[in-house]
């Protein structure tokens, strides 16, 4: 299937508004931004991020429209729209803002907004704005919460050489999602992240921690925790709990000159819920500026894992013991591992100052019986295959 | 054969070697602007959107004019393509707006010259109006 309708429109619209930015007076500004892209996996057994072994157009295709409302001097709401081609992900209104700029050091926003968890997490839709066209998926994966309904504070301070930021936020996350081959909606309560920043040069780092308690609602799973409850095995039972906290450390680096650049992020989610993993993910990205060319190559890694089963469960006692143990087994066997290791090498060609063509080929090493972000539904299956796409990105 | 060899050697040579031609660029305001002089790092603060020189607002020339390539490898020390896809960043980030953009350098000199407390960069040699006065010289030891 080609692109979706929806989509199409507001590519259309996004082409009729595609005007080179200029600054001007009005106080309602609006931009956007899009991508096509197209993506082939050369083996016919695995399917990577909704890429096969045909090329395909449907899976990160997108086109966004962006309404800025300067309602006061100092005070804006921000609108995002936007169209995924690919139905699995959610369109419609992705960011729903007000932001009071207070001074040139204070800056307060309220609403639905992104939340910042790495450093391209808020603009992952904009593929304009990085060098890749997937960014790595060891930690751009989509496991954590994407958007936060809440407030966000950011106050920078430094001095005309070390110019530094410090960034907080407080809301809660209620939407649909899916992790490890699940559709979950989690209520997530005292989300939370403060994120440091500092910039000295062509050099800058960043350091954040995120956390929130999470609630997730699985009948199935509550259902078999509560039967294990019963049954008197409650330490068994408690392994499934779905209630906890889930925390996120990440650590980031990048310098950019005008002839090379070179970033580097690492990240730790742990996380005392079930269904969600503990995950070390990390990548380091370098690339040559020949303008209009950008090359450039990438190592990334991920480790997952989750806690060892409770092994409570006396095995030989009355059959309906057995089937209880053997399911509770088979609920930990089923749970998704994305341990991957990955190569990549792109170039991007800047063709004017709003629109770039990109090339990348990912090579892809995941685990022996890990899912490693790839879907099949042959269990034998290696998990490696290169995957090679193509994308036209713009903003305007 | 040798233009061939020639022109993939440029093709390929480091951008910032470009900067050591000639070309320079200069940095007006308005004449009774308290502004009396700024550093490269303080331009390039300014024109990042980073914290620098409080209410003053920058105004940048179009990509595609000259003056403003000298500019972001004399002053920013960034390609255009990185220039561009940090605005890309921080716009959809909600962080900060980029600058505003004059067609051309006649443009940015009426602007300066309209506006109350704004800087803009110009081709160097440019003649310039009385009311305007230069801070910034890309070619004065810094």
């Amino acid at each position: 299937m080609l692109l979706n309708h929806r989509l199409m429109n507001l590519l259309l619209l996004s082409a009729c508004l595609s005007i080179p930015a200029k600054a001007t007076e009005s106080p309602v500004q609006i931009s956007g931004f899009g991508r096509v892209v197209s993506g082939y996996l050369d083996d016919p057994e695995l399917s990577y991020q909704g890429y096969e072994d045909e090329l395909s157009f449907d899976s990160q295709s997108l086109a966004a429209l962006q309404i800025d409302w300067q309602v006061m001097p100092k005070v804006t709401v921000t609108s995002q729209l936007l169209a995924h081609s690919n139905n699995n992900r959610e369109s419609g209104i992705e960011w729903l803002y007000l932001t009071y700029d207070v001074d040139e050091q204070w800056q307060i926003r309220i609403g639905k907004q992104r939340t910042p968890f790495f450093r391209y997490s808020d603009v992952l839709n904009v593929g304009f704005a990085y060098h890749w066209i997937t960014p790595p998926q060891q930690l751009y994966n989509g496991v954590l919460f994407p958007t936060y309904d809440g407030l966000n504070v950011k106050y920078r301070f430094g001095t005309q050489e070390v110019q530094m930021s410090l960034e907080g936020y407080y809301g809660e996350f209620n939407d649909q999602y899916d992790i490890a081959n699940l559709t979950v909606q989690p209520d997530v309560e005292n989300f939370a992240g403060l994120i440091g920043n500092l910039r000295w040069q062509y050099l800058s780092a960043q350091l954040g921690y995120h956390r929130g308690d999470i609630d997730l609602v699985l009948d199935q799973l509550n259902g078999l925790a509560g039967v294990l409850q019963q049954a008197g095995y409650q330490a068994t039972a408690d392994s499934l709990s779905t209630k906890g906290k889930v925390e996120v450390l990440f650590a980031g680096v990048a310098y950019h000159d005008m002839d090379y650049f070179i970033e580097a992020e690492v990240i730790k989610l742990l996380s005392e819920a079930f269904v969600f993993p503990t995950l070390s993910s990390a990548y380091i990205s370098a690339g040559l500026y020949l303008p209009p060319f950008t090359l450039h190559s990438t190592v990334a890694t991920s480790h997952a894992s989750y806690p060892a089963p409770v092994n409570e469960i006396p095995m030989g006692l009355a059959p309906q013991v057995d089937q209880l143990a053997a399911t509770y087994t088979q609920v930990y066997a089923s749970l998704a591992k994305d341990s991957l290791n990955s190569l990549a090498f792109g170039v991007r060609y800047d063709f004017s100052e709003n629109i770039a063509l990109k090339a990348d080929m990912t090579l892809l090493r995941g685990q022996p019986g890990q899912r490693s972000f790839f879907d099949t539904t042959h269990h034998e299956a290696s998990r490696s295959a290169t995957l090679y796409q193509f994308a036209v990105e713009w903003v305007f | 054969m040798k233009l061939r060899l020639l022109l993939i050697l440029l093709l390929f040579m480091p951008l910032s070697i470009w900067a050591q031609q000639d070309e320079h660029i200069i940095v007006i305001t308005q004449s009774d602007t308290e502004l009396q002089s700024v550093s490269k790092i303080m331009l390039r603060n300014l024109y990042m959107g980073n914290l620098g020189l409080g209410e003053i607002t920058p105004i940048a020339l179009a990509p595609g004019e000259l003056a403003r390539s000298i500019f972001n490898v004399r002053v920013v020390g960034l390609t255009e393509s990185r220039i561009q896809a940090y605005w890309a960043q921080m716009r959809f980030s909600g962080r900060k707006q980029r600058p505003v953009e004059a067609l051309n350098p006649e443009e940015a000199i009426l602007m300066v010259q309209s506006t109350d407390n704004t800087v803009a960069y110009l081709p160097a040699g440019t003649p310039l109006p009385d009311n305007v006065k230069v801070i910034f010289e890309s070619q004065s030891p810094q």
